[in-house]
């Protein structure tokens, strides 16, 4: 690979202790700006997440830094790469849409100068799902059925046909109580989803080029010594 | 500055690849290897630079540094900035791995431009000097945001108001490079003026 002769030069060994020395205080120095800087504001990768709700799905799009795409574009295909639909994000970086059909889908989000990010929908995300009416009976109705005046000392009632509540509206029931109980968890799962950078991160690719470049410094010199040695 | 997956064709990724290839043996067969040290550390200053972020006005960007690294290392930029983008597609996702050519050119070839063009004026009077690292770290980034929007294109016509947007994105960037750069370049002056030439040291 170097078929040139090592340009040998004559380095001051006083002047390389400066250099690293120096080269330690700008590493520390971008480090430490790092940490000052590292509130939401980090780098300037994008990433959109998507979850379904009865038979919308939402999708969140975010830049790294914590800035919101907005008016970007976000493509919505099925499992054979059809375009189903396309819309753009708000001002939050929120998009939401009606599914058009239940299938695989690949959500890809465009927010411009090269920034690109896709999220995948599987079919098992929309199970349970009646897509003929994504409305279900809305909750006042189901709990106003239980009567207000009922004696405390009779025992609770249990869900069953005598009591008014069918199985259908037991599960609708259970369904939008699961939906609203679990917001805050899929909000969660948004969050953690934007992938943080963690210091291990930043030590790790530090460590990987420190090691590459002793790598080449040993190769080099063996190479030289056995030069030498002929 | 970095291009995610899947947004440019296959011409313009490959071509990005073969120069960046070419470019890297250049900065490789030119590297002096007793000064290797020196390559990993800036690189690892690279990796680490775009971490920083520069949220002035709607911007979204970051350090980028390629104008100090060019200063110091002249065509040995390619391999530094190579390796730390594979880095940095690996650990923080920024780019990808079929961008890494396109990407390396986007940072390595403003790089070594404006180390042919500004590295004269470093030896000259202190004005003189600081004149020419400004220029140094505002016209590499300029010239990246250029070759950004000259890589997108082909898959989003309509170049000078893409490179307008890219380069009114980056402006903050661009002069506080050129700070930055100035002020290394004051320190290296200093404290160890032979760093400064990769020819002479």
């Amino acid at each position: 690979m170097m078929k040139t002769a090592p340009k040998l030069k004559p380095t001051s060994h006083q002047g390389s202790g400066q250099v690293w020395r120096l080269a330690g205080g700008c590493l520390s120095v971008l480090t430490f700006m790092i940490f000052l800087n590292v509130s939401p504001a980090l780098a300037h990768r994008v990433s959109i997440f998507a979850w379904v709700q009865g038979n919308t799905v939402h999708t969140q799009s975010k830049f790294m830094g914590g800035k919101r795409p907005e008016q970007a574009l976000v493509e919505v295909f099925d499992d054979t790469g059809n375009l189903l639909l396309k819309g753009k994000t708000d001002t939050q970086g929120l998009f939401s849409f009606q599914a058009p059909k239940i299938s695989d889908m690949q959500i890809v989000l465009t927010a411009g100068m090269g920034h690109r990010a896709v999220w995948s929908l599987s079919k098992e995300d929309f199970q349970g799902i009646d897509t003929d009416s994504g409305n279900y009976p809305p909750l006042n109705d189901v709990v106003s059925e239980t009567p207000q005046d009922v004696d405390p000392k009779t025992p609770k009632i249990h869900p069953s046909p005598e009591n008014g509540l069918s199985a259908t509206e037991i599960e609708a029931l259970l369904e939008s109580t699961l939906d609203r109980k679990l917001k805050p968890l899929m909000d969660r799962i948004t969050a953690l989803n934007e992938n943080r950078i963690s210091l291990s991160d930043i030590l790790g690719g530090i460590g990987y080029i420190a090691g590459l470049a002793g790598l080449a410094a040993y190769m080099h010199y063996r190479r030289k010594r056995s030069d030498v040695g002929k | 500055m970095h291009i995610s997956e899947g947004v440019l064709n296959a011409p313009v990724l490959i071509s990005g690849a073969v120069l960046a290839i070419t470019g890297t043996a250049i900065g490789l067969k030119q590297m002096d290897y007793d000064r290797v040290a020196h390559v990993g550390v800036l690189a690892a200053a690279f990796f680490v630079a775009s971490l920083i972020h520069v949220n002035v006005g709607p911007s979204s960007a970051h350090l980028i540094l390629n104008g100090l690294l060019g200063l110091l290392l002249g065509w040995a930029a390619f391999p530094a900035i190579l390796v730390a983008l594979i880095l940095q597609s690996i650990f923080f996702q920024f780019g990808g791995l079929t961008t890494l050519g396109v990407n390396t050119i986007l940072m390595a070839l403003p790089a070594v431009i404006c180390y042919y063009a500004f590295r004269k004026m470093i030896y000259g009077s202190a004005a003189l000097a600081m004149i020419g690292s400004f220029s140094c770290g505002f016209v590499s980034v300029l010239l990246s945001a250029l070759l950004l929007g000259l890589a997108l294109v082909f898959t989003e016509k309509n170049f000078w108001s893409l490179s307008g947007l890219i380069i009114a994105a980056n402006l903050p960037v661009m002069v506080i490079e050129g700070i930055i750069t100035v002020f290394c370049v004051a320190f290296l002056k200093q404290v160890h003026p032979q760093m400064l030439n990769p020819e002479i040291s």
